[in-house]
């Protein structure tokens, strides 16, 4: 009998240790937390440059953003509640997206927290600007555009000191930080609408309402976005909520509907209570001020105004920046210890226990963008890079319901599936891809940081990443030369692999190479890999001595690996990417158990993705072998047919029979063009130069295949290139052979292209 | 990135129980589709109202909406916690 899967419920847990978070966080708590996240830096430094964009449409621009939003909103619901892990957005999309989207959701993550980090810096630069200019404390006649960049790097540089030191705003800090933005907002709004109300030339300020007509308002959403993000911390706090399924979805609606709201008072009241004093409409005004325009606003009604406003504003940047110098660092070192980046940002400092170099590279990141770009730029950077990491949070909830669907427990499910994830992606895309017409810069870097993950992940993280998650080898012998040709033999059962290891003992010694004995021990899906390491003796008693015996006679060099795996295909795979395998050899029963397969699952599997040439044997012995046929269609595939041809005739001089087969109507012209084709790739083969090329015209090639090989004793069968509609209505010319052909059968399949690999890929993900 | 990994995380459910929940929503969907229609439109009555009254009774409608859907939401997820419980 067999375990079924951890459960969630309490009464269905194994009894093996598990650490937990005490779940100390209620609905009004976590609550909050989202509003605390959101209302701060953001709506501080960004609303005066926004309603510079936008104009009194601010107001519609935070509006639409609350719709757009709350679409994602939805997805987090649904996803927070039924995986609510510390990784949040980042682990959904590695559960639900293949391959390098995984990979590209951190490493646009780190990006988006740093350049937010660079955002929240160059905001503290102003306010701190703008304080020390009041004071006239700014030395030398500076002024505070001139002294904001030097100010936002002395700031990073204290907050990467701070992290490094492992100091984090916590407990009382940074309740009072929280307490203290919000409560400065909610007077900034109360005074500004006493003002309003007592002045009714104020709503003379909202007309024009859009000013830049609806491409001000698309900018002035896209530069917002980043505000309205910080919903995300509830489900990254999820391991802390008290009855998370139920907790988490109603936080996050509720932190939405109390937030949004208050950034549409924040825009009505920053527009409507400010008087210029001039021609200037409020709204070019506030933009004039940039990241200051919501303080000077605050000088205009508000008792203690300026004061208070640049207090809330250094206290939620730097609240902010130690947040996202946080965040940045802890998804870099995550990335170093997926093996995703180098090992180095995965070291802990010895003293501290603080991840340094991550913190380190962090740091400079942040720092870079401070300085190589104006605020707007550094925003509109951030922006589009949440919302790219958003859009991927959104097709990942379509995945992963499709492919988990019903395996989770939801605390919320998205209605009308999945035409509300697809509405969010359009229009998210739309936002991004508009920020364009603001900032092409900020899009450059975006660009080219994506640019870069992608040569990063294909030359580098993808072998690292499959390294990490490979099936674990739990007895390796190794050889001293690391540049011969390798030959992989799965071997399961010794008395049945005789012909298997003669052909693979072939093969090797033709290229000077050597042979590696695989055993794989199958541990079922339910019980963990690590069990399996009491098989481990059994094996190498009953299985590798046996095929050891049987490998000297042939006098080549060999090693032997064990695995354990749940699928002994995903073993082979991983064999032959670590010891770098120029062949596999493996045996063919001559059945099918499972109707989808075309010969086996597990041989299916390897032909498919194995990234090296490939032999399938069909036969109970390779002896008395007098004659082969061997049926070639094109160049690629005729170069190991000979090869594998003319090694096994040596070995029993026996004679080759070539054969081409083509299509009745086939032209003169294509006709001659194929066959000087495969011509020519036989011409590189010595062995080969004796050989005639007999061409047959023939309707039906299996047929034709399976009637000559019933005059040979040993039938080669190729890989084809047939299209894909056939392949998959009738399946390939290779299966219909294998299951049609009596007599012994060597399926050859040479190595794939890096092309043909990855669309390979993308199709069987699609399958799945 | 699999099913033994969301195993590992504890979220699954146990194995007997897969494939006797359903998937549709608890969400009183029909409403929910009227209140985002109406929270569309009231952006565009603040869009076409140009900063006079039009554009505050569609600011307002707004809000109207934005607690109308969370009100939607909250109640689908108790739906969704007393489905799951009662089995």
């Amino acid at each position: 009998m067999t375990d079924a899967p951890k459960p969630p419920s309490a009464s269905h847990r194994t009894a093996q240790a598990r650490t937990e978070l005490s779940r100390d966080l209620g609905p009004f708590t976590i609550t909050m937390v989202g509003v605390g996240a959101m209302i701060g830096a953001g709506i501080f430094v960004l609303t005066g440059i926004a309603a510079g964009t936008a104009g009194p449409g601010l107001i519609l621009a935070f509006a639409a953003n609350g719709v757009v939003t709350f679409l994602t909103a939805l997805a987090y619901a649904e996803l927070g509640s039924a995986i609510p892990e510390a990784g949040g957005g980042y682990l959904w999309v590695k559960q639900g997206l293949p391959g390098p989207n995984a990979f590209l959701a951190g490493w646009m993550s780190w990006f988006a927290h740093a350049v937010a980090g660079s955002l929240y810096a160059l905001g503290f630069g102003s306010y701190l600007g703008l304080v020390l200019e009041e004071l006239g404390w700014l030395p030398f006649g500076l002024t505070t555009g001139q002294i904001e960049k030097p100010l936002a790097v002395l700031i990073a540089l204290l907050f990467v000191a701070i992290n490094f030191k492992g100091v984090s705003e916590t407990g009382l800090a940074g309740n009072v930080v929280t307490v203290a933005k919000v409560g400065i907002i909610g007077v900034f709004i109360v005074t500004g609408l006493w003002a309003m109300f007592h002045d009714p030339v104020s709503w003379d300020n909202f007309t024009p309402f859009t000013p830049h007509g609806l491409s001000g308002v698309l900018t002035a959403m896209g530069l917002t976005y980043i505000a309205f993000e910080g919903y995300e911390i509830i489900v990254q706090a999820g391991e802390e909520v008290k009855d998370p399924k139920r907790n988490i979805p109603r936080a996050v609606f509720w932190s939405l509907a109390i937030v949004i709201p208050i950034y549409i008072l924040v825009a009505i009241t920053a527009v409507g209570a400010v008087h210029t004093g001039s021609a200037t409409p409020t709204w070019q005004w506030l933009g004039d001020h940039k990241e200051l325009g919501l303080a000077e606003a605050a000088r205009q009604f508000m008792p203690l105004g300026t004061t208070l406003l640049l207090i809330g504003g250094l206290l939620s940047t730097m609240s902010a920046l130690n947040a996202t110098t946080f965040s940045s660092t802890r998804v870099s070192f995550a990335m170093g210890r997926d093996r995703n980046l180098p090992d180095a940002f995965a070291k802990v400092h010895h003293r501290t226990r603080t991840p340094y170099l991550a913190l380190a590279a962090s740091g400079t990141l942040i720092i870079l963008m401070a300085l190589t770009l104006p605020i707007e730029d550094v925003a509109a950077a951030a922006d589009v890079m949440f919302l790219l990491l958003f859009l991927q949070v959104n097709v990942a909830i379509i995945t992963i319901r499709r492919k988990y669907g019903d395996k989770l427990d939801y605390g919320f499910l998205v209605p009308f599936f999945p035409v509300l994830p697809i509405v969010a992606i359009v229009l998210m895309l739309g936002i991004a891809a508009f920020m364009f017409h603001f900032s092409p810069v900020a899009w450059y870097f975006v660009i080219g940081w994506i640019g870069i993950g992608f040569l990063l992940y294909f030359t580098y993280a993808k072998k690292r990443e499959h390294e990490k998650r490979a099936t674990p080898v739990v007895l390796r012998e190794e050889l001293e030369r690391e540049d011969r040709y390798r030959v992989l033999l799965p071997v399961a059962d010794p008395s049945r692999a005789g012909a298997l290891i003669k052909l693979a003992a072939l093969m090797a010694r033709h290229h000077d190479g050597e042979v590696t004995l695989l055993h794989v021990i199958p541990v079922p899906e339910q019980t963990p890999l690590k069990v399996g390491r009491e098989w481990i003796q059994g094996a190498r008693d009953e299985v590798l001595d046996q095929a050891e015996d049987m490998l000297e006679q042939y006098e080549v060099p060999f090693n032997m690996t064990v695995r354990l795996a749940h699928q002994p295909a995903e073993a082979i795979l991983d064999e032959v990417v670590e010891r770098d395998i120029d062949m596999v050899v493996m045996g063919w029963r001559g059945r099918t158990r499972h109707p989808r397969t075309a010969i086996g699952s597990n041989i299916d599997h390897v032909l498919r993705h194995a990234d090296c040439d490939v032999l399938v044997l069909r036969a109970g012995d390779l002896d008395a072998i007098s004659s082969i046929v061997a049926p070639v269609s094109y160049p690629q595939q005729a170069h190991l047919m000979v090869e594998v041809a003319a090694i096994l005739a040596v070995e029993h001089d026996a004679t080759i029979d070539l054969y081409h087969a083509v299509a009745p109507g086939t032209g003169r012209d294509e006709r001659a063009e194929e066959i000087a084709e495969i011509q020519e790739a036989l011409d590189e083969h010595p062995e080969a130069e004796h050989l005639e090329l007999d061409v047959e015209e023939t309707r039906d090639v299996v047929r034709a295949i399976v009637k000559r090989s019933k005059d040979h004793d040993l039938t080669l069968i190729g890989a084809t290139r047939e299209g894909w509609l056939r392949k998959l209505v009738a399946g390939t010319i290779p299966e219909r052979v294998m299951r049609t052909a009596r007599g012994r059968l060597l399926l050859v399949k040479h190595r794939r292209t890096v092309i043909q690999t990855g669309v390979l890929d993308l199709i069987d993900f699609f399958r799945r | 990135m699999g099913l033994e990994d969301l195993q590992e995380q504890g979220v699954l459910l146990p194995k007997e129980e897969w494939g006797k929940h359903t998937l549709k929503p608890t969400v009183a969907k029909w409403w929910l589709l009227v209140v985002f229609a109406a929270g569309v439109a009231s952006l565009v009555a603040s869009y076409l109202g140009d900063g006079g009254p039009l554009t505050w009774v569609g600011v307002g409608v707004f809000l109207v909406v934005l607690y109308t859907a969370t009100i939607l939401c909250d109640r689908a997820v108790e739906r969704q916690r007393e489905r799951m419980e009662r089995r």
